[in-house]
């Protein structure tokens, strides 16, 4: 899989450029945003004006402020809990899958427990143990939870290239384990595993977006997640602030869009059965 | 029949390190729900109803950790999942009961409905693309793809808060929130036509949610299943299109997925936490909700428990469905 | 989400704590006789029938009809619809309104309290109700401590509760302790025929209750639960609805649009910008009703550097812009606190209890003030810093607050916060789930707090003695400050010894005095409560103008008196 493989697929190409663009928001917010996005003391329930872009909220808060600085939180989160869990699948699905025996049997054990278990329902659980703490807790408890299904999935690929015949000769060459799964498994699975690292950004993003949604995030901290929470709880739609409520949702879908094409479009891209050509 | 009895053993284990995992979540987190609970009871009690009420809840700190871990166990198997500290003197068991039938009516309705348009969609957009090489892209491909990933990019509770305001307040089609109109029966025939009044907006709600998933995962099965030699095969022998679409590719096309189910129905569970709150629908999702705001250890841990154990066992049907399904699964099973 | 669910959301009424608090009434009092129907109500010219349709928006109902369990924990109208009280006190008005109690009277000596109870009364299963069951009850939570919820026997210095004839009950005590009337009118009373053979009265649910209230059950789901009238209830024609509906559901906006579809015609929330996105889409109908009956303090932790310095806490005070604070947490629905109130006074009692002599230690939003306060107590400013007067810097200082869904407190603490900074008091702010909450404000495990006055009754001494009392200090106490002295301590033992309103008010007056020098906490805002209904199909609901009741929660006993009230229109 090359990066030109990524840009001549057009489903890759506009999912990248979405994500490009929220990335440049999220590095540049200081520089972009007009104010502060936690300040209260601008009048509220202000309409969009060249002052205010998106208004206020009936906190006094600005709207678009607050959606600059969300972009940062979001998508760190996404990307953060991505990698995270593709560390996780590095040792859970490559490694296991890959030395077999006992400890195969062990890892892909608890693999197979964590599939069962219900994710959001733990997930609730989890951060309703762990509450009250920053957004990087989220990220660890989404993290422990979004693992398993792309372990196993990382794990039959692993098996399967296991005994071919360039591992075979790495292994006689006295490569220890870990050198051979990362320089001769990895590249050979580097499409699944890109894929497999935006759909868990796209479950982290959402994940977090849900759990702020519920009020078990921290409402004081700004992001699209928390920014629904006080729009749901101000009766937004009741008082007629659209704006509140529709632009952190829409961002939301728009990321997660992005996220959720490239992790097609890498997937289509690295399966030969599902190439146009 | 020893692969069935292997499938029951792993079922077992997993079940058994759920459970344990559950025993020992609490415990490890911080905090202490049992002074938590005794403040709320409004802390003018004396040391004897203290200790009472401790042994009510299972918090009796004399045992020893084994030991708790044993009684636990013990109560599990005879489906006493503790008291609730939010709805003392209700058991977890008799809430969860009440709740349960809820759930898995709106979430296997939507499940089954989902699953269906999903694959049919999947299914047709794949067939397209694979009869249309000559103009390089089909339409209904190119646009369910993105569909089915917004679909599954759609954070369940904003189209949910949009769909109660607009369709069930201002047009006033559906009721605003609940399961059913109090005080009508639900065995009798207006109960049942107000449950379905009240589940329809939920249920649609969490049906757009999961089926982008299906599509996709369709899609993809389907688009590998054509690649196969045995349908190039059929279709060199000149079988009907149709034919080789339906006997042949969507049949094998599916299987692959089912193994899938597990993951599909997380997320339906999931949305349906969300999804419950904006329709106040009294369902198992909401309950978890309220146990988590209350820091109501007992009934959090029994709820988890049950969604657990449901996912298992739906997990375990569908594998067995499999091996019925696929010949060659069966064959395998029979060595 | 927001989600009230237990506690409530953006509102939060403390259900819970309140609980343990509710039913208070002093000497001092006048007794109202009227039994809180209002006459327009009592003609009997209004329709009689109807079903009223309320939602509250906190969640599950559980299958649990016993009135000695923490209100909350029971369904909805065990408290409203099904049992009844002695007295029940509109901490509103202050007025107490007799029920199944019609008079009561204390020895010179304030040791014994003669209660006359009504008669005509018959329970809902048709067995007739005496002084007796009153005997019992209080005899039976003297048996079960773990349903003594109020501390009725426990350290109040009762001794023995006897019926004395069919109408009469007497209480009698080893100390004097008038202000104990309160708790004593707020028991639930149960019949002595159904509960004595009972012997786990804290864990039974009982699914089969028979009380004296208007209502009798008529069916629960944990969704609804619903009440039909009593037709043998002891006030004649009353009440005049035919059916009450309690539903739950599980967020404030489901509640909030069916109130606005006209679906229900009551329900308790905080509606946010309730003029705007409430009352505006239909004037005529649209109704709220929100009267301070508590206060919203920020507590100090009165024990605990930095804030063991009263200098520094007053100057604090002056810093608390509160009517931002108000209006931005409540949008002009709900009061700011003044300098007066900060004696903890809630605003209904201030013209009878506060003295104008206290006027000149009073505070109000002024940060030069605030400032120059500082300066005189050798704190001093530097990068924006504040020092000690010892030129240490304050390290960071975390603002607790409950939730989550408490909206309103996360806006107030936000403010405090943005203000504390103004004076250079960097601070962040944490919400724990009501259960941490709820257990670290006792134990003191805090620096500042955002949270209501604990207790407040129809005096200011109820609130004054949960709040400023030592031995309410503790891991299970209302001295949430931690803050008291013997001068304290003494008015409060003279409030108790009295009956002489004018003893009374001095010492209160004293207490008052103490708590406006030191600050132990500071009053930002009211705390009402969230009273919400629509008139298209019943009247009679209490407003400012008629406030028979509190305007509480339904499932609160002052809802009894609403449902007595309403009737189709």
């Amino acid at each position: 899989m090359s990066p030109r493989a990524l840009l001549h697929n057009r489903r890759a190409a506009v999912g990248a450029s979405i994500l490009v663009f929220f990335a440049l928001v999220a590095l540049l917010a200081p520089l972009i945003a007009p104010y502060s996005p936690s300040n209260m003391n601008y009048t509220p329930g202000l309409a969009m004006s060249a002052k205010h872009l998106l208004g206020t909220n009936s906190n006094g808060q600005d709207i678009f402020s607050q959606l600059i600085w969300g972009a940062r939180t979001s998508l760190s989160v996404g990307l953060l809990t991505g990698t995270l869990i593709c560390l996780v699948q590095l040792v859970m699905g490559v490694f296991s899958g890959y030395v077999g025996g006992k400890a195969d049997t062990a890892l892909s054990s608890v693999t197979n427990v964590f599939l069962v278990l219900p994710t959001l329902p733990l997930l609730i659980v989890l951060s309703a143990y762990l509450r009250g703490g920053s957004v990087f807790v989220l990220v660890g408890v989404i993290a422990i939870t979004g693992w398993a299904w792309g372990a196993r999935v990382l794990r039959a690929q692993a098996i399967a290239l296991r005994n071919r015949p360039f591992v075979e000769a790495a292994r006689i060459s006295g490569e220890s384990r870990w050198h051979i799964v990362l320089a001769h498994i990895v590249p050979n699975m580097l499409g699944i595993m890109v894929a497999n690292f935006f759909g868990a950004a796209l479950f982290a993003v959402l994940a977090e977006a849900g759990l702020e949604f519920i009020g078990l995030g921290n409402p004081s901290t700004v992001t699209w997640g928390t920014m629904l929470y006080w729009a749901q709880n101000s009766e937004a739609m009741l008082q007629g602030m659209w704006v509140w409520i529709l632009a952190p949702g829409l961002c939301i879908l728009l990321l997660g869009t992005s996220l959720g094409l490239l992790n097609f479009a890498v997937d289509e891209i690295a399966n030969p059965n599902l190439r146009r050509d | 029949m020893r692969y069935l009895l292997r499938r029951v053993a792993v079922l077992l284990l997993t079940a058994w390190v759920a459970v344990t995992v559950n025993f020992a979540l609490p415990r490890l987190m911080p905090g202490d729900p049992a002074s938590n609970m005794i403040a709320r009871y409004g802390g003018q009690m004396s040391p004897r109803a203290r200790e009472a009420i401790m042994i009510d809840f299972g918090l009796n700190t004399h045992q020893s950790l084994l030991g708790q871990y044993f009684s636990y166990l013990g109560q599990i198997l005879t489906g006493n999942l503790g008291t609730s500290y939010t709805f003392f003197p209700a058991s977890v068991t008799s809430m969860i009961r009440q709740a349960l039938p809820w759930t898995l009516g709106m979430v296997g309705f939507a499940t089954i409905l989902a699953f269906l348009f999903g694959i049919g969609l999947g299914m047709v957009a794949a067939w397209r693309r694979g009869s249309a090489s000559w103009h390089r892209e089909s339409r209904l491909d190119t646009a369910l793809v993105p569909t089915g990933v917004m679909l599954s990019a759609m954070p369940p509770f904003w189209l949910a808060m949009m769909l109660v305001y607009f369709v069930s307040y201002k047009l006033g089609w559906f009721p605003i929130g609940g399961g059913i109109k109090p005080g009508l029966a639900k065995s009798s025939s207006a109960g049942l036509i107000d449950i379905a009044r009240h589940a329809v907006l939920p249920a649609f709600t969490l049906t757009l949610i999961a089926m982008g998933g299906w599509i996709l995962l369709m899609r993809n099965s389907m688009l590998t299943v054509l690649n196969d030699d045995f349908v190039k095969f059929a279709r060199a022998k000149g079988l009907p299109n149709r034919s080789i679409a339906y006997r042949y590719a969507a049949r094998n096309a599916i299987l692959p997925i089912f193994t899938q189910f597990a993951m599909a129905l997380g997320v339906v569970v999931g949305g349906q936490v969300f999804i419950e709150i904006v329709y106040s629908y009294p369902g198992i999702g909401y309950l978890l909700l309220t146990a988590v705001y209350n820091q109501d250890y007992p009934l959090m841990q029994g709820i988890f428990l049950i969604f657990t154990l449901t996912l298992l066992l739906a997990n375990f049907l569908v594998e067995m469905l499999y091996v019925f399904i696929d010949p060659r699964i069966r064959v395998e099973a029979g060595k | 989400m927001k989600r009230r669910i237990e506690q409530g959301a953006k509102s939060i009424k403390p259900r819970r704590a309140l609980a343990t608090l509710v039913g208070v009434v002093g000497v001092a009092v006048v007794l109202s006789l009227a039994l809180g129907v209002t006459t327009s109500a009592r003609a009997a010219s209004a329709a009689s029938g109807g079903t009223l349709n309320i939602e509250m928006p906190w969640g599950t109902i559980a299958d649990n009809f016993n009135p000695m369990v923490p209100n909350g924990t029971n369904a909805g109208g065990t408290l409203s619809c099904l049992y009844e009280q002695l007295f029940f006190l509109n901490t509103v008005t202050s007025q107490i309104v007799p029920v199944l109690g019609t008079k009561s009277a204390w020895s010179k000596d304030g040791l014994k309290l003669t209660i006359t109870t009504r008669s005509g009364v018959t329970w809902s299963d048709g067995k007739p109700f005496s002084a007796a069951d009153v005997a019992f009850t209080f005899n039976y939570i003297k048996q079960y401590p773990a349903i003594d919820l109020n501390s009725i026997w426990k350290g109040s210095g009762l001794t023995s509760v006897a019926a004395t004839g069919a109408n009469t009950v007497v209480f009698t005590f080893s100390k004097p302790n008038t202000p104990m009337f309160v708790f004593i009118a707020g028991v639930y009373i149960i019949p002595e025929h159904i509960w004595s053979s009972n012997t786990s009265p804290n864990t039974d649910t009982n699914t089969k209750p028979v009380g004296t209230g208007p209502f009798v059950l008529k069916s629960f789901s944990p969704t609804a639960v619903i009440y039909d009238k009593n037709p043998n209830y002891w006030m004649a024609g009353k009440p005049s609805i035919n059916t009450v509906v309690l539903a739950a559901v599980k967020s404030n906006d489901t509640a909030l649009l069916d109130l606005l579809a006209g679906n229900i015609d009551y329900t308790y929330d905080a509606i946010t910008n309730p003029a705007k996105t409430y009352v505006a889409k239909n004037p005529a109908t649209n109704k709220y009703w929100w009267p301070d009956t508590n206060i919203n303090f920020l507590y100090f932790n009165t024990t605990k550097a930095p804030f063991n310095d009263p200098k520094l806490r007053r100057a604090i005070a002056f810093g608390m812009n509160t009517k931002l604070i108000a209006q931005r947490a409540y949008y002009g629905g709900v009061d700011a606190s003044n300098g007066g109130q900060d004696a903890a006074v809630t605003g209904g009692q201030l013209k009878a209890w506060y003295p104008s002599s206290l006027k000149k230690l009073e505070w109000s939003y002024n940060v030069k003030t605030a400032k120059a306060l500082l300066k005189k107590a050798g704190y001093k400013l530097k990068g924006g810093k504040l020092l000690t007067p010892k030129g240490k810097a304050i390290p960071k200082q975390q603002i607790l607050i409950g939730g989550p869904g408490w909206t309103d407190y996360i806006v107030i603490a936000t403010m405090v916060s943005q203000e504390l900074k103004a004076l250079g008091i960097s601070s962040s702010v944490v919400q724990q789930p009501w259960g941490s909450y709820s257990t670290n404000l006792p134990k003191g495990n805090y620096q500042l707090a955002i949270s209501w006055g604990n207790g407040p009754g129809p005096t200011p001494y109820f609130m004054d003695y949960n709040d400023f009392s030592k031995s309410k200090i503790g891991a299970t106490g209302t001295n949430w400050s931690r803050f008291w002295n013997p001068t304290i301590n003494k008015a409060l033992v003279t409030y108790r010894g009295s009956s002489d309103l004018k003893v009374q008010k001095t010492a209160m007056a004293t207490i008052m005095q103490q708590v406006m020098t030191n600050a132990p906490m500071v009053a930002l805002t009211g705390r009402p409560n969230w009273f919400d209904y629509q008139t298209k199909s019943f009247t009679g609901f209490p407003d400012a103008t008629n406030p028979y009741n509190d305007a509480g929660a339904p499932d609160s006993p002052g809802a009894r008196l609403l449902y007595l009230n309403v009737h189709l229109s």
